[in-house]
């Protein structure tokens, strides 16, 4: 629970006389020149009760059997005291259900992350050439990364939106690489048959 | 069933959240692993979507729940102008050269370290931002520019406002 706003270099707690001001001062602490816009949500963050105890006719909190029940978890019905109570957006939910959620990640609110299938399948096709590898594992790269576009084009779940031109590099890139790869052991294999004395054979 | 006590995630899958970008870290980010964030305005709230490289995480702020937005002055820009001018100055070392080639090379770097300085000093002077909730403080590079501090003023700080004076009595998370 914070209990106020903090310089955003030092993290030194600011003054209240130093809330909201038309014009930067400098933070006690680091001197660095600061402005803080603070909104009336600050004040409710140091105004948390403990939950109410309830009464023997008062419906008790499914986590707490002795607080008093205050809301209802919108997703599984349960009954909850103010400490059990997490608002999640427009939702009122309990620990267990945004634990689920999470887990699952089946609702783009409860992801907090994803994983990008394009990025993975540009690095698969750069990682050999860089490592100087291309000759030796060029072709199951670019296997393993025209597999990754396959699966990730139907996969990959941005919240945020996101072009698919890295897939379609991805899949141009991989071919040319596999392609390439075929061609240069085929070239160097040629080369060996047709010169093989140069080759010491 | 229609009772929200039997009904699983799977069935609210294809819901999406519309957003819209408002800042985003520049260019030069893109080549750092994990220097790349975006921040999108969404319907209750803003979302920091910062990638490192194979993964994208997100960070939500409800409008309701922000506390404050500290924004300190840095120096960071006169240093990010020491080092591209003074590199600027070393591609004028090519011109010393008397080869049609040393000339083409140094116009290059010229054009390249010339180019940064601009920008740099186009985008103006840098701030350090940071957001605060009553259960996080994180800091947004993608507005730490003071053009794009001032657009997400302008822009974020009149909905919060009306967030937060229309549910005054909201439990904080």
């Amino acid at each position: 629970m914070s209990a106020g706003a903090f310089c955003p270099i030092c993290h030194h707690l600011l003054a209240t006389s130093q809330w909201n001001l038309p014009d930067f001062t400098a933070c006690p602490n680091c001197q660095a020149p600061t402005r803080t816009l603070v909104f009336p949500a600050i004040a409710r963050a140091t105004s948390s009760a403990r939950p109410a105890q309830r009464n023997k006719t008062e419906a008790g909190c499914f986590f707490h059997e002795h607080s008093r029940a205050e809301n209802v978890c919108a997703s599984c019905g349960r009954f909850l005291c103010s400490l059990c109570t997490l608002a999640f957006g427009t939702q009122k939910l309990c620990p267990d259900c945004i634990y689920r959620k999470r887990r699952q990640a089946s609702e783009p609110l409860f992801r907090d992350q994803t994983i990008l299938f394009d990025n993975i399948a540009l690095l698969l096709l750069v990682i050999p050439v860089l490592c100087l590898v291309y000759i030796y594992l060029g072709l199951i790269f670019s296997a393993f990364a025209l597999a990754i576009v396959i699966i990730g084009w139907r996969r990959q779940r941005p919240l945020v939106p996101r072009s698919n031109y890295r897939f379609v590099l991805a899949a141009g890139l991989s071919l040319i690489e596999g392609l390439g790869w075929i061609a240069l052991v085929w070239l160097i294999v040629w080369l060996i048959q047709s010169h093989p004395t140069d080759f010491g054979l | 069933m229609s009772d929200p006590a039997f009904s699983r995630g799977r069935g609210t899958e294809t819901r999406q959240v519309p957003y819209r970008k408002i800042a985003a870290t520049g260019w030069i980010s893109r080549l750092l692993p994990g220097a790349r964030s975006t921040i999108y305005l969404g319907e209750d709230h803003l979302l920091h979507a910062k990638q490192i490289m194979l993964f994208e995480k997100y960070r939500r702020f409800y409008f309701s729940d922000i506390e404050a937005i500290s924004f300190s002055k840095s120096n960071r820009w006169i240093w990010f102008s020491v080092i591209w001018g003074f590199l600027l100055f070393c591609s004028l070392f090519w011109y010393l050269g008397h080869q049609t080639w040393c000339c083409i090379v140094g116009a290059l770097f010229c054009l390249v370290f010339g180019g940064l300085l601009l920008s740099n000093l186009i985008a103006g002077r840098t701030y350090v931002v940071n957001i605060q909730t009553a259960a996080q403080i994180r800091r947004l590079r993608p507005v730490e520019r003071e053009n794009q501090l001032i657009k997400f003023q302008q822009t974020v700080v009149p909905i919060i406002m009306q967030a937060q004076q229309a549910n005054p009595n909201e439990a904080p998370v």
